[in-house]
């Protein structure tokens, strides 16, 4: 059994599907959250019930993607019964909905929500004399507290059973005569299985959608669309006025006429608490501090106080990681077991991710604290004439927000904010310019190459990365929409502004904890499988047998030295077979890891005894102490470790370079030199694909510490940044500035190219925002460095000219007046 | 320079008068989008296209009905009262819409 619920935007229709389904549809207060029908599943006495969630639509015209769709859904579906939820609190304005779902013939009932904000504006509601005003069902019901369910439930049952309704017929007075002459001669073509009356009304309201389904029978169709033609010209000669006007005043008299008598009410029309509120929030100046606090404030929640989190969750994954490390087979002496290089390397990623769970849980909470709040409709009211000069919308904002507008947001939950954009051409570009934005995962590349490049103009390097997005974003969304984009649909921006509820505790924890949820979900599978496949690309087909028996050569000579020194000593006997000294590792790595961040002396005495009684011979040579012999091997085993680093260092760096990726990254270099770029950038690059954060992560593996052997920090002896610097001689600010460039317009992740297509709703869009994006990011790239050589600018003055370049390219779009379909 | 910054600013700032009202009686008619935060107002015509005058009408804007003033962002939206329900409409859109007060 089919059922629908049916309502005006924010009336409470996914509040109530998910009270009936124990759903967790997306609620939050702003009109236009559910764009698309969602379908859930429970029993509704003893039988099973499919239950749609339609959007929210104020009419049933079919001007609107949403109106569309909820009549198709309600004509085509024919469903048993359609709950439409109606906002008791604003009970004129929602009657004018039910009207025409009563003209629809659909079985109705309605469920009168909100009866509590009602009940605080002091409105007393006599919803037993409004069933019989309008011979329908009505539960009064508070969908937020699971109030009057059962009420509602019984209705439905009745309402599924034989059909008692006899619906309100709305008298449309002097049209009704029209109406009466179409309907009969509707009545004359067979097969027309939607309501006459319905037909009617539409046909002389000129309905598109109606009139092309009229004119599909014929003959005798178009002899009908000619009649109402003349019979709406007709009624305007007559009365001046025209006939769907007419038909919109009489819904709006009746529905004034049925809520004065059913709704006693204080009199109203004072500003209300929201009104007074709104005076200050929605001022046309004192507005935009408020906005620039609220924003500052998620920043310094989530990126800051986040951060600081991670300090605290991460040993949790750093022990994860451990504990995989011990579990699997040990290290070799120069290179690995592949069981342990896949999985470290699929726990290196995905706990890169999971390391951002506090900043996102702190994001998501404090969003929907905003959303129930009501503060996201006053934020597009106020950003919307800024926006739409360049092709976005005022609800624009928050997936541009969420996106890193400043520096650290994330593409893929700004790209899903995107559904809230009502206008499509404006959504479209809003989705196809988001990750252009500054996600966290972009950050340590601009931090590396600033520090190296631009370390004397650190600030005004980071100023310009962190504010050239948002002006290129403006730009190009702007060209998208005189270019691609122009035949897309738009809408003009009117928006209901919901009054400010007050959020829960416990509902804004849930949503918040929800959505970390499906982001773990989602980030975790996405990035697990691409993360093989990445790895699988950088080892494959790993060292020629050759190179393998050259470094093993080493290794044994490197080992045998070791052993020769330590023969000489009673530590000898514990050291003296290969097998012996990769467990001395061994040993060394799980002692390193033990004494981490122990700073208690009397703890690290503790775990110094353990590892002593679990051989005092290892023990002996990593902590000689004054033991003359036990110096020696110590030394020794000094000499060894660097030796090992060196070749294992080598080998990756050689497998890399073998590789399929490491190909295609010298193979792409004769055309990326031209944008500064070398084939271990190109490989760097590749690898973000799968997620930026692998950046970095790519280069720290290719450019490899040379020489090693410092104590305190065997593995990493000089930073990354000194290492490029060194390794990469020819580098100048003007290939750092070219990469930087390119990084920010690089394509988005593999995570944030499905949310592409999920939210554009196409493939083909996806590709798209694939390929402009590549497109833009290698012309500027390329801009910069061939450019910037050509006329032999330094870093900065590229840097400050190119910005100069955005301000005018902003400017200029600006003052484009696109010739806007008319509204 | 000025007629650059009026055409940055949108050209439909609020100095634009209606153009001559085309009945006697509509002398103290104006645009929406000329009304001051406060002021209050009934809709008398709605000269916009289609797709905007039906939405506007399902939201419950049409003629007949008694409007407020709660915010106006100068160059951009206005935020309307009509009765129970609190709309927020585009400065083209209001420039279209002709009250009386
Ligand atoms: N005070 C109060 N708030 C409610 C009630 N029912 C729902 N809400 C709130 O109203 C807002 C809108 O609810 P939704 O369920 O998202 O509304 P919707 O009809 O699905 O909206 P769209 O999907 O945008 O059409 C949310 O903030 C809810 O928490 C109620 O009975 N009382
Ligand atoms: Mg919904």
């Amino acid at each position: 059994m089919l059922m629908a619920l049916a309502g005006q935007p924010n009336a409470g229709k996914s509040t109530v599907f998910n009270m009936l389904t124990g759903a967790r549809q997306h609620v939050a207060n702003y009109p236009g959250v559910t764009v698309e029908k969602k379908v859930g599943h429970f029993k509704l006495n003893g039988h099973s019930v499919e239950l749609v969630d339609l959007p929210g639509t104020y009419s049933l015209t079919s001007y609107s993607m949403e109106e569309r769709v909820a009549r198709d859904v309600l004509l085509n579906g024919s469903p048993a019964v359609v709950i439409n939820v109606a906002d008791a609190s604003n009970l004129k304005r929602h009657l004018h909905l039910t009207f025409q779902l009563m003209e629809m013939g659909v079985p109705l009932v309605i469920a009168l929500n909100m009866m509590d904000v009602a009940e605080e504006r002091n409105q007393r509601i006599d919803h037993e004399l409004l069933a019989r005003k309008l011979g329908v069902a009505v539960a009064p019901l508070v969908g937020r507290k699971n109030t009057g369910k059962t009420g509602l439930l019984a209705a439905m049952i009745q309402a599924a059973g034989e059909s008692l309704n006899a619906p309100l017929r709305l008298d449309y007075g002097p049209l009704e005569q029209s109406i009466f002459v179409l309907e009969k001669a509707l009545g004359d073509i067979p097969d027309l299985n939607l309501p006459h009356r319905w037909l009617a009304l539409k046909l002389l309201e000129a309905d598109e959608n109606v009139k092309d389904k009229i004119s599909e029978f014929g003959d005798p169709g178009k002899e009908i669309l000619a009649l109402a033609q003349e019979l709406s010209a007709s009624f305007q000669k007559a009365t001046e006025e025209t006939a769907d006007r007419w038909i919109e005043k009489r819904r709006y008299e009746t529905a004034e006429a049925i809520a004065k008598e059913c709704v006693h009410a204080p009199d109203e029309g004072g500003p209300t608490f929201s009104d007074k509120v709104d005076r200050i929030i929605c001022h046309r100046i004192l507005g935009y501090p408020i906005l620039f606090g609220v924003l500052y404030l998620m920043y310094y929640l989530s990126i800051e106080l986040g951060y600081e989190l991670t300090n605290y969750t991460w040993p949790a994954l750093a022990w994860v990681r451990e504990t995989a490390a011990s579990a699997l087979p040990a290290e070799g002496f120069v290179s690995d077991p592949m069981l342990r290089s896949l999985i470290l390397w699929l726990v290196d990623s995905i706990n890169a991710l999971l390391n951002y769970i506090p900043i996102f849980l702190i994001l998501f909470v404090y969003i929907a604290f905003l959303e129930d709040l009501g503060y996201m409709p006053r934020m597009a009211f106020l950003l919307d004439a800024f926006f739409r000069r360049y092709g976005l919308h005022g609800q624009s904002t928050l997936p541009l927000v969420l996106g890193g507008v400043y520096v650290g947001g994330c593409a893929v939950p700004g790209v899903m904010a995107c559904r809230a954009v009502p206008d499509e051409r404006a959504r479209l570009a809003t989705i196809l310019v988001v990750p252009m934005m500054n996600c966290l995962a972009k950050v340590p590349l601009y931090i590396l190459l600033i520090g190296v490049y631009f370390a004397a103009y650190k600030g005004q390097a980071m100023f310009f990365i962190a504010t050239i997005t948002i002006l290129m974003a403006l730009t190009t969304a702007k060209l998208l929409n005189l270019s691609v984009l122009r035949d897309k649909e738009t809408a003009p921006f009117i928006m209901e502004m919901p009054p400010y509820h007050s959020p829960t505790v416990s509902g804004v924890l849930r949503r918040g904890v929800e959505r970390v949820w499906i982001y773990v979900k989602k980030i975790t599978t996405v990035v697990a499988a691409v993360s093989v496949i990445l790895f699988v690309l950088m080892q494959f087909p790993g060292l020629s047998s050759e190179q393998k028996a050259n470094m093993d050569a080493r290794a044994q000579k490197a080992q045998t030295a070791f052993m020769r020194a330590a023969q000489k000593t009673p530590l000898g006997e514990a050291v003296n077979s290969p097998e012996k000294i990769d467990q001395l590792f061994d040993f060394e790595s799980r002692y390193k890891s033990a004494r981490m961040g122990v700073t208690d002396q009397s703890k690290a005495d503790g775990i110094d005894a353990d590892f002593q009684e679990e051989n005092a011979n290892f023990f002996a040579i990593l902590k000689p102490g004054k033991d003359k012999q036990a110096k020696t091997v110590s030394r020794a085993f000094k000499k060894l470790r660097r030796a090992r680093l060196t070749l294992r260092l080598e080998a990756k760096n050689e497998i890399i370079n073998r590789s399929i990726l490491g190909g295609l990254g010298k193979w792409l270099e004769p055309v990326t030199q031209y944008a500064g770029f070398t084939w271990r950038v190109n490989v760097a690059l590749l690898s973000a694909l799968a997620a930026k954060e692998n950046t970095v992560a790519t280069l720290g593996a290719l450019y490899q510490p040379v020489d090693s052997g410092d104590e305190d920090s065997p593995k990493q002896d000089s930073a990354l940044e000194s290492r490029m610097a060194r390794q990469e001689a020819g580098f100048t600010p003007l290939h750092a500035l070219a990469l930087m460039l390119f990084m920010a317009l690089y394509p988005p992740c593999m995570a944030a190219t499905m949310v592409v297509k999920v939210q554009a709703g196409s493939w083909k869009w996806m590709l798209f925002s694939l390929v402009y994006m590549t497109a833009l990011g290698s012309v500027v790239a390329f801009l910069i460095f061939s450019g910037g050589s050509l006329l032999g600018l330094t870093g900065l003055e590229a840097m400050a000219w190119f910005y100069a370049a955005a301000v005018a390219a902003v400017i200029v779009t600006g003052l484009i007046r696109p010739k806007h379909a008319e509204t | 320079m000025t007629r650059w910054i009026r055409r940055w600013r949108g050209g439909r700032g609020p100095q634009e008068r209606m153009e001559a009202p085309s009945a006697e009686g509509l002398r103290a008619a104006s645009r929406l989008s000329n009304l001051d935060v406060g002021q209050e107002a009934e809709v008398f015509g709605i000269d916009a296209g289609r797709k905007a005058r039906c939405r506007l009408a399902s939201l419950g804007l049409i003629p007949g009905s008694r409007l407020r003033v709660v915010a106006n962002c100068r160059y951009g939206p206005m935020l309307l009262s009509l009765g129970e329900t609190r709309l927020m409409v585009e400065r083209g859109v209001a420039a279209k819409v002709l009250v009386r007060q």
